[in-house]
């Protein structure tokens, strides 16, 4: 068994919406997190494209319908007692709106000593003052204008820096974040970035980056994933798959971005089938869920899609376009 | 000195929107949510005003197109449309202008398509609620032409919403706010609810589609990223007011307010890596703006807040 920190390996999961309403949120995903070396993995799509559902279910909120998740070569649904602990403090989780994750009826600093107190030992409890001053001060938060605030008090982006300094408190080794900066105005969202960059580079912490915006995708990380309903169609280093994307869904995602950038703008207008909605139901059986708007589909791709491919980019992509001996237009 | 409402009474100028301001007034406070505000949008311009939550610029397309809810109120200002004073008009006046004069595109309007209406009857509906007679076939004919302009086939038309993709169900609505051939568009957030793939078909449709018509659009935003992509200028909106309004290329290129170049700056850009700050501020900067807006080029408009360059 591989002495990896998280891993996935085919993990499919499906919900139910009443009678005959199935919904393949997951169809097949493999990923691992490795212990050694921290890593910022990004794992970015659409909405529907199933990115939360695989970040519940990395955190053990969610269990697969089939596939193995595994923490430290252990099944997570099997963990118990001091191993299910050692998960729960090792794995932390970080989530979209910080206005709903505190209590407003408490300040700030509650969610942070509680933490504390449900995770260490009687002798770290008497430091804990110290050790929440600590962790806020490593998100560049100032104590003394934090502590005691009501959570009404304080910024959006402060509220998140907040939340990053509760996962920081237990030290993990992991930390899953689900859209962290989606909900904060623009102009303070670089710094919860360059807090997350952070605490990987000083301090060893790995992320699974959950996302839909891959700009921002760009500023922090080290591997990337494109999700598209459910499968992960591309794979591979980040630049490598924004600098030369080579599955048609992440090309016309990466075409499709605005550049914040006047003199850099649309040209043509984007190339893409545009008679989406006469073949929406086409692939709806087994074949490519990309098929209605891809630009370079063939018949096959109604039947099949091939497992992830390597790519002339050093990058994986889940295309017949990649196939050993295929004609690759562009 | 020059000032915008100067331009006001130029001929080619659409809008023209003079020292407005928009109170909350509730019973323990009063928030200001517009407070003074000036601008001229001209023929066949995209103006783009940027701002953050917040910052009043919903509030200001609503006080412009006369949609205030109670608490809100216009306390102050003008805006002409044309030569009409649009705040004194009375209804019946008004709904003469909507639609047919300016059109709305809110945020997240495809959720306002009627569920159990086809779409062909929704447009009827509102070529006749607006009091255009015409034969069903003439009717036909103007429905499957503003649906062509936004990339839509006639097809579509016994459908209903449900059966379309967001996106597509915004670019409906957009065929149904030009269904009149408006000469002002006013879009809030127009595509801030869709994946990126379809905001870029949408805004990219609106665009062409305000472009065929030779209409001019107030485009309001926080995605400093899309305003680059399709406006003429742009105005930053900080605490209810303007603080720096010009050109979109001059104000990329050289904004000179300090919180319009914090918000240029944090824009992340997929092509490139930028320089990320984690020293955030924790107190908020606060500028003054009582200071009126100074014209620092030609068309270029700062307001002072007690930095460097007299400015």
């Amino acid at each position: 068994m591989s002495a990896d920190l998280l891993t996935l390996n085919d993990v499919h999961k499906s919900f139910s919406r009443g009678y005959r309403n199935r919904v393949d949120a997951l169809q097949g995903v493999s990923l691992s997190v490795a212990t050694e070396r921290p890593q910022i993995i990004t794992i970015a799509g659409e909405s529907g494209s199933g990115k939360s559902t695989l970040g519940m279910l990395a955190l053990g909120f969610l269990s697969p319908d089939a596939g193995e998740l595994r923490f430290r070569g252990q099944e997570i649904a099997g963990l118990q007692g001091q191993a299910l602990r050692e998960f729960r403090h090792a794995v932390q989780a970080i989530f979209q709106n910080p206005f709903a994750a505190f209590n407003p009826v408490y300040p700030v600093d509650h969610v942070l000593r509680l933490t504390l107190r449900n995770f260490s030992t009687g002798a770290e409890q008497a430091s804990s003052e110290l050790r929440i001053s600590d962790a806020l001060r490593a998100m560049h938060l100032d104590p003394a204008q934090v502590l005691g605030k009501y959570p009404h008090q304080l910024s959006g982006g402060q509220l998140q820096r907040v939340m990053l300094a509760r996962a920081f408190l237990l030290r993990p080794q992991l930390i899953i974040a689900d859209e962290p900066v989606s909900m904060i105005d623009a102009s303070l969202r670089a710094v919860v970035l360059a807090n997350m960059l952070e605490l990987k580079e000083r301090h060893g912490i790995s992320w699974l980056y959950i996302t839909h915006d891959l700009s921002t995708a760009r500023q922090i990380s080290d591997t990337l994933l494109i999700l598209y309903r459910g499968r992960i169609v591309e794979a591979g280093p980040m630049e490598r798959v924004l600098d030369a994307p080579q599955h048609p869904y992440t090309q016309l995602l990466i075409q499709a971005i605005p550049r914040p950038d006047p003199t850099q703008r649309w040209q043509a207008p984007l190339d893409w089938q545009r008679d989406e909605a006469t073949v929406a139901g086409a692939a709806a059986t087994g074949g490519c869920a990309f098929y209605a708007r891809c630009p370079f589909r063939m018949d096959r791709c109604l039947e099949d899609v091939p497992a992830l491919l390597a790519t002339p980019a050093d990058t994986q992509a889940a295309c017949f376009l990649h196939e050993p001996g295929a004609a690759r237009p562009g | 000195m020059a000032t915008m409402s100067g331009q006001a009474r130029d001929s080619d100028v659409v809008l023209a929107v003079e020292g407005l301001s928009i109170h909350y007034e509730m019973r323990t406070a009063t928030v200001r949510a517009v407070d003074g505000v000036d601008f001229a949008l001209r023929d066949n311009e995209v103006l783009g005003l940027a701002g953050e939550s917040g910052s009043g610029k919903s509030t200001l397309a609503l006080g412009i197109l006369r949609l205030l809810r109670a608490p809100g109120r216009v306390v102050a200002g003008s805006v002409h449309f044309g030569a009409t004073d649009l705040l004194a008009l009375d209804e019946a006046a008004l709904r003469e202008l909507r639609w047919r004069q300016f059109a709305y595109i809110p945020q997240g309007s495809m959720s306002a398509l009627n569920p159990v209406m086809r779409l062909q009857a929704q447009f009827a509906d509102t070529l006749t609620a607006h009091g255009e007679r015409m034969s069903r076939a003439a009717m036909h004919a103007r429905f499957a032409d503003v649906l062509q302009g936004v990339g839509l086939e006639a097809d579509l038309l016994p459908r209903f919403p449900h059966e379309l993709s967001g996106g597509m169900r915004q670019r409906v609505c957009i065929a149904m706010a030009l269904l009149l051939g408006p000469r002002l568009i006013i879009a809030d957030e127009p595509t801030s609810a869709l994946d990126v793939i379809s905001q870029r078909v949408v805004l990219e449709t609106l665009a062409a589609a305000r472009k065929a018509i030779d209409a001019s659009m107030l485009l309001i935003g926080h995605d400093m990223a899309l305003l680059a992509q399709v406006t003429d200028r742009l105005g930053i909106m900080y605490a209810g007011r303007l603080v720096e309004m010009g050109e979109t290329g001059t104000l990329f290129r050289d904004a000179r307010h300090p919180y319009s170049r914090r918000l240029i700056a944090s824009v992340p850009d997929v092509r490139a890596r930028g320089v990320l700050h984690s020293e955030a501020m924790d107190s908020e900067p606060q500028w003054p703006l009582d200071e009126p807006l100074r014209e620092v080029a030609p068309g270029h408009f700062v307001r002072p807040w007690g930095g460097g360059d007299g400015l």
